[in-house]
């Protein structure tokens, strides 16, 4: 075997050793950042473990806080404008009262006949308290009424319009100003003012 | 030169990947050590922190959006047009004076 021919088998051998060596450590690198990847993938893991249910709790109290705050917010306007439409009404009904219109008179007369259906049972005296204004036509109005034989007095009282009617003993009173009735119907009447006012606005 | 000097070569060569080998092994080793060390400790509480703060910032944006469609919603609520107020008003007006009579 000549020189050269050995030397040439010398590269071979290490040209071998070499390549072997070097995939040898670069499969071990590979493994190492497998090994290291997998501990911080679960690591990763451990800390969303850890942290999801404190981010769920976050979520719920900021956008719950959020959402009761924009609701109350829509509910305070809506009572804005439910209340507006119940003060114009007022201011209505003042108009009405002032002006004697035909509606109001009808409305006291009718006020009148409850009051005595209630009221007065035992032939006793009834006091009518009404506006000063009133007191004139409710006289007549009394007059009108056939049948009616209990005492009547008129007293003034500060009310807007319609009538407070009482026993003399007070053990029974009728109340129908029209500041009390507004009272008593608001309940009832406040669905159906808020579907008047607020059904364009569902709608968008 | 000989076949003798081939086989010294040989064996030096053998050497050579022994020790990478050895280097692969420690390599090996050094990686789990770290894994371990990785593993082995105790949630950061100060990064747990972090996250939760930074998590929170994003979810009061969500919710200056919502608080903003509300307000716009009230806003809508409050132009209400006149003419429906008035309508609603003569109604309530007119059972005052005519309900339950």
């Amino acid at each position: 075997m000549g020189s050269e021919q050995i030397e040439a088998l010398k590269e071979e051998i290490w040209r071998r050793a070499r390549e072997k060596a070097e995939r040898i450590l670069s499969d071990a690198r590979a493994e190492a950042e497998k090994i290291i990847e997998g501990a911080k993938q679960k690591a990763e893991e451990a800390l969303r473990r850890r942290v999801d249910p404190e981010k769920l709790i976050v979520r719920r109290r900021v956008l719950g806080r959020a959402i009761s705050e924009g609701r109350k917010l829509v509910i305070l306007a809506r009572n804005e404008v439910i209340e507006k439409a119940f003060q114009r009404a007022l201011d209505k009904l003042r108009v009405e009262a002032e002006s004697k219109s035909e509606a109001y008179r009808s409305f006291l007369l009718k006020l009148l006949k409850n009051a005595f259906e209630n009221l007065g049972s035992d032939g006793g005296e009834i006091t009518i308290y009404a506006n000063e204004s009133d007191i004139d036509l409710l006289k007549s109005m009394v007059k009108e009424l056939s049948g009616s034989q209990v005492s009547i007095r008129f007293e003034k009282a500060d009310i807007m319009g319609g009538l407070i009617a009482s026993e003399a003993d007070g053990r029974k009173v009728f109340y129908g100003s029209i500041e009390s009735r507004l009272e008593a119907l608001k309940p009832a009447l406040r669905d159906k003012v808020a579907s008047m006012l607020f059904k364009e606005v569902r709608r968008t | 030169m000989s076949i003798s000097s081939l086989l010294l070569e040989e064996k030096k060569a053998m050497l050579h990947v022994q020790e990478a080998k050895k280097k692969a092994q420690e390599i090996i080793q050094n990686a789990r050590a770290e894994a371990e060390r990785i593993l082995g400790g105790s949630i950061d509480e100060e990064k747990v922190r972090r996250l939760i703060e930074e998590y929170e910032e994003k979810v009061r944006k969500e919710a200056e959006k919502i608080l903003e469609e509300y307000r716009a919603r009230a806003e809508k609520i409050k132009s209400t047009p006149e003419e429906l107020i008035e309508k609603a008003a003569s109604m309530i007006a007119e059972e005052v004076l005519s309900h339950g009579l």
